[in-house]
């Protein structure tokens, strides 16, 4: 039962992540530079 | 509806930093002209009413020449800001009052900053604000940016602005700053050729003195028509055969008249002892011809010591204990003790803690050497380097306007890649971005901490530092090579302008050193995250997904095994190498995550080693060094990938850019590997 509790939360996060970062990415937003300088589009607007 | 106070003025002036100020965000700020290229808004948290603040680029002037004057112009007209705070350097009145007196011309609300006040209280200059609001007809506030210093006040000015003169604006002054006969100019301009337009005009009396000017892009904004130029034409030509000089310049002339006549008066500059400031002394030693680049090239060196040496290892010891003993120890009894099943141990202690541990590890460190940076970027050093770069890459027939994004690159290629949006050529533009990501970007940093800890543990600084410098020069060549051969063209002339000295504020090296480490722990929880977690996955089963008890029989293996082949000649053609590189394009430190999962640092079982004592059966000193230099060199991550291809808006150049940079890095790799060892090295 735990197993596939945690598992299933490790890889649905997985999947969120890879998702994301793909959209944001589309919508021009470099999305993993991590940074939150003006020069990057990363910044949450 | 919120108000809307925008922040003009100067590069360098401090925009940025009232900003951050007054919204109590963390955007960049340098001590170098043109950091900011993008507007930015946030909302004023200092005060009561709803208040937007706008940070533009820094501007000269309101002529439309450079992108940033553009976008800062066009924000000003097109969407009416309710009051436009001007940003004075206060060591630089005169200067800086050119383009207050455009904004004022512009008859919009203006708010004079005038900031850095604790730079002119000591250098023992005095302003006069009386005399200073009474020839501009503005509300002026000193302020200290970077200290909060006024800041209050100055916002209490901008609302009272806003509330009182909201719809009538700010008085134009053009009989004060320009001379009668331009002002009579205007005034026929404005009643006999504005009406006959067939655009509507907001602005009559700005737009006849920027007709009179010749400012193109009001012509077009307006679709003047041939018969009104000619009009106006008559009128241009009237003054310049009476002030004999080009109307441009008559108007410009008018302005610095102006501008000088308010600042002698109101200016009271303390005699200098000598005719050089230490600013100029200073920079007589750093931008000397022959000192300037050894002087860099130390300076660097003994950030590299530093943050290589005793300091920054002892804090990869302490990260490495608590990671890979201490956490990883209690979270498998935790799991034992849940009865959790033995592959969802391996996944937590393996593959997650194991991935994400052996990059953290570096975070400190690298945080020690952007601390540093930062300290060069916010004195004003990094600037001078670009100034004494400038003159090489010139020689080398590159333009110097490359430096700054290459400099950027240094911390991360994405925004560096971006950055070179203030190249005004198109070719130099893509020069300069086929060679940002040849600079060592800070992702990199873990692999070259893991590998040179292997192996070059008694100079770890010197390969360090040699790495960089071979990315530099790496990038150099590609410039002459590729200026020579797809991207022929003019050097297009750049005109640096040298910030003065400062010290930087404690708040401002935080923020530098804070967004580096939030941004490496942030990727560590994310991208890093699901790359540990995929790899994980793919080592762990094989194409029938049945779990193996040999990593090389997994999937992962089975595509490592494939592709492993390419590396052999550079000396690294295991299969755990070629599967690091390849999720190296995630991100650049997923390579030391993946080889932490595939050389099971925080395993589970008894063959528990760390990271360091596996990679030393596999590499060499001359293998791993092959290895470090293809990791600097060959295709930027994801992210980086994304922002050329943007960028570049080619899909074309895009890829010329990944192959070429791909191919270089095997071709030095290959000439690493096998030049030293044919020179005996192993
Ligand atoms: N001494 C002193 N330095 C200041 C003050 N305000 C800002 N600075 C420094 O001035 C430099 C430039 O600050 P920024 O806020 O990046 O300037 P900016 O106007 O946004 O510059 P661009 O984005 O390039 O147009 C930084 O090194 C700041 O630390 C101040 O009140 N006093
Ligand atoms: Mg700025």
């Amino acid at each position: 039962m735990i197993n596939w509790i945690i598992g299933g939360i490790i890889f649905g996060a997985t999947v969120l992540i890879i998702v994301r970062s793909i959209s944001r990415m589309k919508k021009g937003e470099s999305g993993c530079c991590g940074c939150t300088q003006s020069k990057c589009n990363c910044a949450v607007k | 509806m919120p108000l809307k106070f925008a922040l003009v003025g100067n590069p360098n002036c401090g925009k940025t930093t009232l900003f951050n100020e007054i919204t109590g965000s963390t955007q960049y700020v340098g001590n170098w002209p043109g950091v900011t290229i993008e507007k930015r808004e946030g909302k004023a948290k200092k005060i009561q009413e709803d208040v937007l603040i706008i940070d533009l680029p820094g501007i000269y002037s309101l002529s439309p020449y450079s992108m940033e004057e553009i976008i800062a112009r066009d924000y000003i007209i097109n969407e009416m800001p309710d009051v436009v705070i001007n940003i004075v350097d206060g060591t630089n009145i005169e200067r800086n009052f050119y383009l207050t007196i455009q904004l004022i011309e512009l008859g919009v609300n203006v708010v004079v900053a005038l900031n850095m006040m604790d730079a002119v209280e000591a250098k023992g200059d005095k302003i006069d604000l009386k005399i200073l609001e009474g020839s501009l007809k503005v509300p002026v506030v000193p302020i200290t940016a970077s200290k909060g210093k006024g800041v209050t006040e100055l916002l209490e000015k901008a609302l009272n602005v806003a509330q009182t003169a909201a719809a009538a604006g700010g008085s134009p002054l053009l009989q004060e700053i320009h001379n009668e006969s331009i002002v009579a100019s205007i005034e026929e301009i404005e009643n006999r050729i504005i009406p006959t337009l067939e655009s509507k005009v907001q602005n009559p009396r700005w737009t006849s003195l920027k007709l009179l000017e010749g400012d193109e892009k009001v012509q077009e904004a307006l679709k003047v028509s041939v018969e009104s130029l000619n009009q106006i034409k008559v009128y241009q030509e009237d003054l310049e055969k009476k002030f004999d000089m080009d109307i441009e310049t008559i108007v410009a002339d008018s302005r610095y008249r102006f501008t000088t006549d308010v600042t002698r008066k109101a200016v009271k500059k303390k005699a200098q002892a000598s005719d050089l400031t230490i600013s100029d002394k200073i920079d007589k030693v750093v931008t000397n011809r022959v000192l300037a680049i050894p002087l860099f090239l130390a300076m660097m060196f003994g950030i590299f010591s530093v943050t290589f040496g005793t300091v920054g290892s002892s804090t990869i010891d302490f990260v490495d204990g608590l990671v890979n003993d201490t956490i990883a120890t209690f979270v498998l009894s935790l799991l034992e003790g849940a009865g959790a099943a033995v592959w969802l141990q391996d996944l937590i202690v393996g593959g997650i803690i194991g991935g994400l541990g052996s990059m953290l590890v570096f975070v400190p460190q690298i945080m020690i050497l952007f601390f540093f940076l930062a300290i060069l970027e916010d004195t004003g050093y990094m600037a001078r380097a670009a100034f004494v770069m400038d003159r090489l890459l010139r020689k080398l027939g590159l333009s110097g306007k490359s430096f700054i994004p290459m400099l950027i690159g240094f911390g991360c290629t994405v925004p560096a890649v971006m950055s070179t949006r203030t190249l005004e050529n198109e070719k130099d533009r893509r020069l300069t971005i086929m060679l940002v990501p040849f600079m060592s970007c800070g992702a990199r940093l873990p692999v070259y901490a893991l590998y040179t800890a292997a192996f070059f543990a008694n100079n770890q600084t010197m390969v360090v530092f040699s790495l960089y410098l071979l990315g530099i020069a790496v990038a150099v060549l590609s410039g002459v090579f590729l200026k020579k051969t797809i991207l022929k063209g003019e050097v297009a002339p750049f005109v640096m302008e040298l910030p003065p000295y400062r010290i930087p504020t404690f708040k401002g090296l935080m923020i530098h050193m804070w967004d580096r480490g939030k941004g490496f722990v942030k990727k560590a929880g994310t991208i890093i995250f699901a790359a540990a977690v995929v790899i994980w996955f793919l080592q762990y089963f094989n194409f029938s997904f049945q779990a193996v008890s040999e990593p090389a029989d997994s999937i992962l293996g089975a595509i490592g095994n494939a592709i492993a082949p390419v590396f052999a000649p550079l000396g690294f053609g295991d299969w755990q190498s070629a599967v690091a590189l390849l999720t190296g394009f995630i991100a650049k430190e997923a390579v030391v995550s993946t080889m932490g999962i595939l050389h099971g640092v925080a395993e589970a079982t008894e063959s528990s080693t760390d990271l360091i004592t596996a990679l030393r059966t596999v590499f060499t000193p001359l293998t791993a060094y092959a290895f470090m230099a293809f990791s600097l060199l060959y295709l930027p991550c994801m992210a980086a990938f994304a922002t050329i291809k943007r960028e570049m808006n080619s899909w074309k150049w895009t890829l010329i850019t990944v192959g070429y940079s791909t191919g270089i890095a095997w071709v030095v790799a290959f000439l690493i590997f096998q030049g030293g060892k044919m020179m005996g090295f192993n």
